[in-house]
């Protein structure tokens, strides 16, 4: 197989690149053992330019390989554009790689049809407003792109992300990082960022800063945007921590307090315990628990 | 009004149906007529945005089906008197003048004389209407102050044009409807829906206003997320939570907070008015009314003995 030294082709030229990140630890390790076993393919123009094997030229580069293996295609750039997108189909592609196939192919002309066919291809339904996003990720500044690949964030909240500025965006991912959040947290806490931004014009990220985990991130932010709520969940919390319940009677409450009855589930085994419960039960009426909880879920004061 | 894409269409099976309510709600047992699909009026809030997936707006053509489907219906149900709307899935009178869909319908309703037609609206025309309008047809608007419409309702007809047309119908005869639906939550809502009702009082008639329904804003999910992307501060200004209907609605004690003050001024100015709130908790109700109205049923005996008043016997 023909070799080439890789001062002799034009590494930054990423016109074809859709791999991101390049770099790839198991890609590293096999690449030192084994060397780079698969040609990169290379596209005539003036120097040669990659079309595929961006990542086994960033592995090579790291371990010091001065030389590669390589094919010519005799193919046109678009060509070698759709060459480059369906040899990394062969894998799952990450969020990012996706957006960066589908800005490449509208950079360079593709009709949007064809852009929608590989959209498809790629699992992203094919719409305008998809490919809003998808452009917005493709040309994210590096902190966003890493911070959506390592959380593997599905597109729905990428678009949520960038429907902050920059700035905001920039906090958001500080965040984030500090409290390593699930795909889940991550989503609630943008919705309640986005309506707090919303109600409010701004996020006021000092705030926010040193909350311990997602959660608490998520109670400081849903303080803000649902400030009732959170004080009738105050409320339930010191009134269920004053009575001392035992862990076999469980009071459930609506959590959005618009159900006015409650739920009282007591497990027990044997009749004795039943009676038990029940003397607690009876107890806490008297002291009026259950009255000020109904208090809470009738919501206001009723009419007279 | 310019006018969007109009398909038309032949009915394909029922086009009459029950309201389709919201679970674990009390609906008002209206009945639909889906003469239109399709509303050009485009009010942000407006529950249509997620629920309809094709665009522009189709129209049945076939009105004599139609009539004969709702006719059977009335002829079926002889417990309580039904009342019918075509502004479930469009606005009633936003293309009326130039489709001339609800004429053949009201004419019907006048000839029946069993049933009310209720004609539901944001766009203030009518004139078109008058050769078919009798006292069985109800002509109702919704109702919200300027600003509101000024920055949520941009297409409709200015609320001054919605009274002075409510007002033109009650001089020709028929009975009136309003509507305050979606009530809005938002920076210096009070004063504003107060001047509104004082306007509402100044200008038409009142004790032949046969309803008044009071609604808090409620949207589903997907139009939660399309709030959101478009910032409309006004519509999110206060605070919501999920219902047990799976809509966003305002927390309960801020829905109880604002119908006692719509209902206790509304009855200020009229005590003999029939307040209804739409799709509510029969506790939000118990609270903001003082009724006991547990049940669908229970409401719609309400709208029964209201009929009654407005009408006599004639349904008998």
């Amino acid at each position: 197989m023909e070799t080439v030294e890789i001062d002799k082709i034009h590494v930054n030229d990423r016109s074809f690149c859709v791999s991101y990140p390049l770099e790839d630890a198991l890609l590293l390790a096999s690449v030192a053992k084994l060397g780079v076993l698969v040609p990169l393919s290379l596209l005539r123009k003036g120097h040669p330019i990659i079309v595929t094997g961006f990542k086994r030229l960033d592995a090579a580069r790291r371990l010091g390989i001065r030389e590669l293996p390589y094919v010519f295609l005799d193919i046109s750039e678009r060509q070698a554009l759709l060459t480059a997108i369906h040899d990394n189909m062969t894998r799952p592609l990450n969020t990012v790689e996706k957006a960066l196939c589908i800005d490449k192919m509208l950079t360079a002309g593709f009709k949007v049809e064809e852009v929608y066919e590989v959209m498809t291809m790629l699992g992203l339904p094919p719409r305008e407003s998809i490919l809003r996003t998808v452009i917005s990720t493709a040309w994210a500044e590096e902190q966003a792109k890493s911070f959506i690949v390592r959380h593997q964030l599905p597109l729905t909240l990428v678009e949520r992300l960038f429907w902050f500025e920059p700035e905001e965006r920039y906090g958001i991912i500080r965040l984030a990082d500090s409290v390593h959040g699930t795909v889940s947290s991550y989503r609630e806490m943008l919705r309640l960022m986005m309506l707090l931004k919303v109600k409010r014009g701004a996020i006021d990220f000092q705030q926010l800063d040193g909350a311990k985990d997602a959660d608490a991130i998520r109670q400081r932010l849903k303080r803000q945007t649902h400030p009732l709520l959170s004080d009738l969940e105050e409320k339930l919390k010191v009134l269920l921590s004053s009575c001392a319940l035992p862990p076999h009677i469980k009071v459930r409450v609506d959590p959005a307090f618009e159900k006015e009855s409650i739920d009282i589930s007591l497990r027990a085994g044997s009749s004795q315990e039943i009676e038990e419960a029940l003397k607690k039960l009876e107890c806490l009426t008297g002291q009026g628990l259950f009255r000020s909880i109904f208090e809470l879920t009738h919501g206001t004061p009723h009419r007279v | 009004m310019s006018s969007p894409t109009v398909r038309r269409i032949e009915s394909k099976g029922s086009v009459v149906r029950d309201c389709p309510g919201t679970r674990k709600h009390i609906c008002c047992g209206y009945k639909t007529i889906d003469l239109i699909e399709g509303c050009p009026l485009s009010c942000s809030y407006c529950i249509l945005r997620g629920y309809l997936n094709n665009p522009g707006i189709a129209v049945r053509t076939d009105s004599g089906a139609v009539i004969k489907e709702i006719d059977r219906l009335i002829a079926r149900i002889g417990t309580h008197v039904l009342r019918f709307g075509t502004g479930e899935l469009s606005d009633s009178l936003a293309l009326d003048d130039e489709l001339h869909v609800n004429g053949p319908v009201a004419q019907f309703f006048g000839e029946r004389k069993k049933a009310l037609l209720e004609l539901k609206s944001k766009w203030a025309s009518i004139d078109h209407l008058k050769p078919y309008l009798n006292p069985y047809v109800v002509i109702s608007f919704s109702v919200a102050p300027q600003r509101m419409i000024d920055m949520e309702e941009k297409r409709t007809s200015p609320i001054s044009a919605r009274l002075k047309t409510l007002k033109k119908a009650q001089d020709w005869g028929c009975f009136v409807g309003l509507h305050f639906d979606p009530v809005v939550i938002y920076e210096g809502f009070e004063k504003d829906y107060a001047d509104l009702i004082d306007e509402i009082a100044g200008t038409l008639d009142l004790k032949r206003v046969i309803w008044v329904s009071v609604g808090c804003l409620r949207f589903t999910p997907p139009l939660m997320n399309l709030f959101l992307r478009e910032k409309r501060a006004n519509l999110l200004h206060s605070e919501f939570i999920m219902g047990e209907d799976g809509k966003f609605r305002y927390i309960k004690a801020e829905r109880v907070k604002v119908y006692r003050m719509l209902y206790e001024r509304l009855l200020e100015k009229e005590p003999g008015l029939f307040v209804y709130l739409c799709m509510e908790r029969a506790d939000v109700w118990r609270q903001a009314t003082g009724r006991e109205i547990e049940t669908t049923e229970d409401l719609t005996a309400c709208f029964d003995r209201r009929i009654g008043e407005f009408y006599g016997g004639s349904f008998a």
